[in-house]
């Protein structure tokens, strides 16, 4: 490596860590940031896939995320078991109720709809390949979107080389193996979700347990004036 | 060495952007998949999210949104409505935004 490929190299990853800390100059999350939501009610996921495990390892790996960005997460299998006990036992279903009957239900600012247009494992000789297309659709509790992003992601599971081929080969061959008869589902959605939720591309704004909410809403305020105006 | 600095400045930038987690979430993710997916495995996931509340609480660090009712949840659906409406209130008592919804499960546990 010479020293102005060095140099190229460092000013493309200040250039792409910087524009992932900044914030938008087009207020796309205008009504967003007006709606600041407190809690968000992760209904069950609608899978329009075969693979039946797919939803709720989609489901599992969610609160996680979005606690982590400073919200209140609502207890996402009492949610689902309390849906159920009123009936509502098919995602779909939750998914139609209007979002002001559901939000009242549980006095929730926000709503989250996940569904799971595909899921699909791919298997060769040596390795598996899933991919799969989820979207996400954030509501308040009035029914106005939020926030809305769709996530293609294809996924290999990672294997760390042992130096030599044979010994690559057979542990390729081992993964395949244990992806066929239980493939590698929470590691996959966690990488789906991690993308939705933590990227410059469609910045997820923070909640208010979050270390930077009143930072973050202190540069809204300045970069868009009249936007947080009610 | 030079290979050694851009490494260096690459970890160093990349830790700035990274945010320190806010909660420590024990084994929910896995757990709770495990419960939907391996029946025989429900008692060992209830027991392993009330030791994480132990845990929790007995170095004084809050508990990740949603986590006490979710014990409460398992109690429940084991048909210990007593232990669920004690789950039901701790995570009432931390998180206000949950208040309602609890009340209404314990109401609704306490009139039955």
């Amino acid at each position: 490596m010479n020293y102005r490929a060095i140099t190229l190299a460092i000013v493309i990853s200040f250039s792409v860590l910087a524009s992932g800390c900044a914030v938008n100059q087009v207020d796309t999350l205008a009504d967003f940031h007006q709606s600041r939501p407190k809690s968000i009610l992760i209904v069950p996921v609608v899978n329009k896939s075969t693979d039946v495990m797919a939803s709720t390892s989609v489901l599992s790996t969610l609160p996680r995320q979005l606690g982590e960005k400073g919200y209140y997460v609502f207890p996402v299998n009492t949610v689902k078991s309390l849906l159920e006990f009123e009936g509502l036992t098919d995602p779909q279903e939750v998914h139609n109720v209007p979002p002001t009957e559901l939000s009242a239900l549980f006095h929730a600012d926000s709503i989250l709809y996940v569904t799971i247009h595909s899921w699909t494992s791919v298997y060769v000789v040596l390795a598996t390949n899933t991919i799969v297309d989820f979207e996400y659709r954030l509501v308040a509790a009035d029914g106005t979107v939020l926030w809305s992003d769709r996530e293609n992601l294809s996924y290999s599971p990672q294997s760390s080389s042992g130096g030599s081929l044979f010994g690559d080969l057979i542990v390729m061959a081992l993964e395949s193996a244990i992806e066929r008869a239980s493939p590698n589902y929470l590691p996959l959605t966690r990488q789906a979700n991690q993308n939705v939720f933590w990227n410059s591309r469609q910045p997820f704004p923070p909640g208010p347990y979050a270390l930077d909410y009143t930072t973050y809403y202190q540069a809204v305020a300045v970069d868009y004036p009249g936007s947080l105006e009610q | 060495m030079r290979q050694f600095l851009v490494i260096a400045l690459f970890a160093g930038l990349l830790s700035g952007c990274v945010t320190q987690g806010l909660y420590d979430w024990g084994d929910y993710e896995e757990d709770l998949f495990d419960y939907y997916h391996q029946p025989g495995d429900k008692e060992r996931v209830i027991e392993n999210l009330v030791k994480h509340l132990e845990r929790m609480e007995s170095t004084g660090r809050k508990p990740a949104p949603g986590l006490l009712a979710e014990a409460g949840t398992f109690y429940l659906l084991e048909g210990d409505a007593e232990t669920a409406v004690d789950f039901y209130r701790q995570e009432a008592a931390i998180w206000p935004e949950s208040r309602p919804m609890m009340a209404t499960l314990i109401n609704n546990l306490e009139a039955n």
